[in-house]
């Protein structure tokens, strides 16, 4: 596979998402997609949540910060399990940002944030496709030509 | 996937009520472990195991998990008597100490029965009935003692937080008693050091040699392979810029003892405990076990290339400034020392490995009034302002090393500031393809007046739980170590972390007051003394074999 192509080495995932793909064998032969697909879709409903959370923020409200932590500690929680490393990173700032009740810098980590899940997610995207098209180029036989005096 | 690998059958719930009704029905004798979140919409980890422990008299071990790894979450779940506080994301090494701590659990639970069963049918007398009624009371002391000596770390904890916030960020990731075992082991080591030097000997140097050279610390590089060599290299180049190098004393290439002898109880501790290795600091001995086998400190070593450099102890003159090496690890680059030179300087004795010559005989002793044994940070303006001496110390010009920036730590970890807003502003550059970090505070270098310990207590060091400082030597988890060299102590340990107060100096070039400087050394050993007093009085009655039983 190409470095380009490598999440792990653009540093968007780390070793944990190695991890992961070790935990997968014979009996569980779709784990780690079927976990990246999970967090795909949880994430997409924790940004959506963290959107709606920044936009009705009024500096200084506590609930509001409360309820944006929680869902960040989620996400955060998620992509580290995951091994989204650059992703992790940017919840925590944007934890940083809440817990200082920066309403603009929870905004800007916000986009940040989407910015880094949208990578992830090609990225990962592009390293099933390429895994899915190894295993199909193994299963690919040529018929065996005759020899020809 | 593990459980299954291992053949454990495990129930899995999304809720915690979930959890509890699993528990009521299938009853808590059929659970020998519940691994719970902390955060959960319905009940926090905490209410439920609060609530297990109020159900259930024999107490499935109850193992947090958490995304959230701010101290105080992690001191709750202690209090609330969790057997282990793990922080996300979640590698096999934790699975496997949780699945051996149950196993471990379980396994003493059937001999407790067992004996009991035992001693009910031996006696129908008067007297098995009270051994009974003593068994069963011992059975509910042990709950207490257990609390008692949680009670115990606990108040360890708050100390070593308030202290040496570095040092409690290292043990807080787990409740595991050994690694705070080794924590407190790796204190008593360094009081013990620190006396070993008050009565060590004289170190003296050829007073026309040496300059004030800086005297930095070197963060330690926490990158799993090829950071030993940089930073070695790194530190050879500064004691190669020693001047008495000059004499053919000091070898390019020096190889220093590790500190401690390799053979320790912390592998008896370790079978004792049955527990996975990974993160064990007792895994490697040698840290646990100081081997000062004379006055000289010389130190055994073993064939490990890591870098350390011996501890010892200088008495500083009137005229001069003080000196000391510790024990660290270059491998892990957890410190870096370039000894104080004075006009009338000081060498400090290094002790070589085996593949390397013994330097000490070749430096004079000097007489120092420090007995300082840590680290300290060249960053001590005010006496390099008040000058000293200087006479062809061109090499050690400038000679500090700066602390690594991020870009040496591992590349999940970060670095938040205490007191600094976090600017979100800053992450836009560092975020990217090529970037694999964040860094919060440009000042992290610790290039300033600041001391070390306002650098330490200012920044927080934010690590996954799958990097462990502790770990020891193991590559995949930052060892720090080349792939050929196995690690019998861990590389991530900063050994600065037992300085609790540690200093700063720094000398430059120009003329410095060394009265001045020995006093504010005298003062600063002086508290650092105070405060290991009083630490020790604090581990005293925490001995090593509660921390044991306790957990």
């Amino acid at each position: 596979m190409k470095r380009a192509l490598c999440p792990v080495c653009s540093g968007s995932i780390d070793e944990q998402f190695l991890q992961l793909q070790q935990l997968q064998d014979e009996s569980s032969p779709n784990f780690v997609s079927e976990v990246v697909n999970i967090y795909f879709h949880e994430s997409e409903k924790l940004l959506r949540n963290l959107r709606e959370d920044c936009l009705v923020v009024v500096d200084k409200e506590f609930s509001d910060y409360k309820k944006m932590g929680i869902h960040l500690n989620q996400f955060m929680g998620s992509s580290s399990s995951i091994g989204a490393q650059r992703v992790r990173n940017v919840c925590v700032a944007f934890r940083a940002a809440s817990e200082q009740n920066n309403r603009a810098g929870c905004l800007r980590a916000l986009e940040l944030l989407e910015y880094e899940y949208c990578y992830l997610k090609n990225k990962l995207h592009e390293l099933f496709q390429i895994e899915q098209q190894r295993i199909l180029a193994a299963g690919v036989r040529y018929p065996q030509q005759p020899n020809n005096p | 996937m593990v459980s299954s690998a291992q053949s454990i059958p495990v129930v899995t719930v999304k809720h915690a009520n979930d959890a509890l009704c699993a528990l009521r029905i299938k009853g808590g004798g059929a659970f020998d472990l519940v691994v719970s979140d902390v955060h959960m919409p319905d009940m926090n980890g905490f209410e439920l195991q609060q609530a297990i422990a109020q159900e259930f008299n024999n107490l499935p071990v109850v193992c947090k998990m958490s995304a959230d790894d701010k101290e105080s979450v992690a001191l709750k779940g202690l209090e609330n008597g969790a057997a282990f506080f793990i922080y996300k994301p979640v590698c096999p090494d934790d699975v496997r100490d949780l699945w051996q701590f149950a196993a471990m659990k379980k396994k003493s639970q059937v001999v407790i029965e067992d004996t009991t069963t035992s001693e009910d049918k031996t006696s129908m007398s008067a007297s098995s009935v009270n051994e009974d009624k003593m068994n069963k009371k011992d059975s509910r002391e042990n709950p207490l003692k257990r609390r008692d000596l949680m009670k115990k770390k606990e108040n360890l904890l708050n100390l070593l937080r308030k202290k040496s916030p570095k040092l409690f960020g290292l043990i807080r990731y787990t409740t595991d008693s050994w690694k705070l075992l080794g924590a407190l082991a790796l204190i008593k080591y360094r009081i013990f050091l620190r006396r070993v030097s008050d009565a060590s000997y004289k170190i003296q140097y050829s007073a026309d040699h040496y300059k004030g050279l800086s005297r930095n610390f070197m963060r330690s590089s926490i990158e799993s392979s090829g950071i030993t060599s940089p930073s070695s290299t790194l530190v050879l180049n500064k004691f190669n810029k020693f001047p008495y190098q000059k004499h053919g004393q000091f070898p390019a290439n020096v190889d220093f003892a590790p500190l401690a002898n390799p053979e320790a109880s912390s592998s008896n501790l370790i079978t004792q405990s049955g527990f996975g290795q990974s993160r064990l600091i007792s895994n490697k001995a040698n840290l646990l076990k100081p081997n000062i086998g004379n006055a000289n400190l010389m130190i055994h070593q073993n064939d490990r290339p890591c870098v350390r450099l011996a501890q010892n102890s200088f008495q500083t003159r009137p005229s001069l400034i003080q000196g000391h090496i510790s024990n660290i690890s270059l491998e892990d680059l957890s410190t870096a020392l370039s000894a104080s030179f004075d006009s009338s300087l000081i060498s400090p004795i290094v002790n070589p490995s085996t593949n390397n010559y013994d330097v000490s005989s070749s430096f004079t002793n000097i007489a120092t009034t420090s007995n300082y044994v840590g680290f300290s940070i060249s960053n001590i303006k005010h006496l390099a302002e008040s000058g000293h001496s200087s006479s062809g110390l061109d090499s050690c010009k400038g000679a500090t090393i700066n602390l690594p920036s991020h870009e040496e730590l591992q590349s999940n970890s970060i670095v938040v500031p205490n007191a600094n807003i976090a600017n979100v502003d800053e992450l836009a550059p560092n975020v990217g393809a090529n970037s694999n970090y964040l860094l919060f505070d440009d000042n992290i270098n610790g290039i300033g007046d600041e001391q070390l310990s306002d650098v330490i207590g200012d920044y927080r060091v934010l690590m996954p739980s799958n990097y462990l400082p502790l770990n020891c030597g193991e590559e995949i988890n930052g060892g720090g170590l080349i792939h050929d060299q196995s690690a019998d102590f861990s590389p991530m340990f900063d050994f600065s972390e037992l300085d609790l107060l540690s200093t700063q100096q720094q000398l430059e070039e120009g003329d410095f007051d060394t009265t001045i400087l020995a006093d504010h050394v005298n003062i600063q050993n002086q508290t650092q003394r105070d405060d290991d007093d009083f630490l020790e009085s604090l581990l005293a009655p925490f001995d090593e074999d509660q921390t044991l039983e306790g957990i």
